[in-house]
């Protein structure tokens, strides 16, 4: 994975991309226990066209020239299928804009911190959500205060109750 | 009703905790190359799940709605711009959905359908895009597998 981290690096440097950070099971996995998955979500602003459109074609367009092929939604990029996801809401947004800055082997990259990981997994509320924001909150590396916040902010307190009646009988 | 001895399995549980905390406390990189290692052993396609695995109906619905969702988009886009009016045409029974741009200038007034999308055999078909930038690229983006979409 450290060198599709220097690709996506370089095409931030070369201003392909703008900000990125990484989402999805690979950003769960910087907390929690490790579960199988296929692709690293990596989570963008894309480019929009002149009509506002969002585009993925300058991404492909720059990774395909330097030989890498899609595979299915994503494009392998030096073993790994990445998949380009754009923020497609607030929630997203402000969790690229507040990614951590970490550092895999040499490479720095950025994940989605745990308390956005939480929300988005309770946004989506897929069955394997569940199950990591369970384990999320079993690690304790969530500020409980600061996701409070959030799904206030972000209108998702209504399924915080929810999760908690049904998951979480004994949360404090 | 006889009262059963079951055997007390509690220290198997308690082991299969402490594990699962023993992975969880590893480094992302010994993380990283565990899945790599699990994708290696198990590669995708390999086995499908029939539970989870989305069907025809299901992936038609899940188009249905990015489609209108992105004509919308665009509609609302192109209005900020232009003068003309733009009306979403969403056919759901058929599975046809249009872009139409009405119009009036010197010339006298003008109808143009600016995109054709429907949903055919499970396949999305661009039959007419008038658009800038097209419209395949919204849909793919969207998470509409590029081997589903065909233009006409």
């Amino acid at each position: 994975m450290e060198k599709t981290l220097a690709v996506l690096n370089q095409m931030e440097a070369d201003g392909v991309i703008q900000r990125y950070a990484i989402g999805g099971a690979i950003a769960a996995t910087f907390y929690i226990e490790p579960a199988q998955t296929y692709d690293l979500d990596v989570f963008l602003l894309f480019p929009a066209s002149k009509l506002g459109l969002i585009t993925i074609s300058p991404i492909y367009s720059y990774l395909m020239a330097r030989g890498y092929q899609p595979e299915g939604e994503a494009i392998n990029i030096e073993g790994w299928p990445v998949q380009f996801l754009p923020a497609f809401n607030p929630l997203i947004e402000e969790a690229l804009a507040n990614a951590a800055e970490v550092v895999y082997r040499t490479i720095p990259t950025r994940v989605f911190t745990a308390e956005y990981l939480a929300a988005i997994m309770l946004y989506t509320g897929r069955p394997k959500d569940h199950t990591r924001l369970i384990q999320l909150l079993a690690e304790g590396t969530i500020n409980r205060g600061a996701l409070t916040v959030l799904l206030r902010r972000h209108g998702l307190e209504a399924k915080w109750e929810s999760f908690k009646r049904r998951f979480l009988d004994t949360w404090g | 009703m006889e009262q059963k001895n079951y055997p007390d399995v509690s220290h198997i549980f308690a082991a299969k905790e402490e594990r699962r905390r023993q992975l969880a406390a590893l480094s992302w990189e010994e993380k990283v190359a565990i899945i790599e290692k699990m994708r290696q052993a198990m590669p995708r396609g390999m086995w499908h799940d029939s539970a989870t695995e989305e069907t025809d109906a299901q992936k038609q619905k899940r188009y249905r709605t990015l489609i209108k969702q992105i004509i919308e988009h665009y509609a609302e886009q192109r209005a900020h711009k232009n003068t003309e009016e733009l009306i979403c045409v969403f056919d759901a029974h058929n599975d046809n959905y249009l872009l139409v741009a009405l119009a009036t200038d010197q010339i006298g007034r003008s109808h143009t359908v600016l995109l054709h999308i429907r949903i055919k055999d499970n396949h999305v078909l661009i039959e007419l895009d008038h658009t800038e930038q097209g419209i395949a690229a919204s849909l793919v983006a969207s998470g509409i597998p590029e081997a589903a979409i065909k233009t006409g």
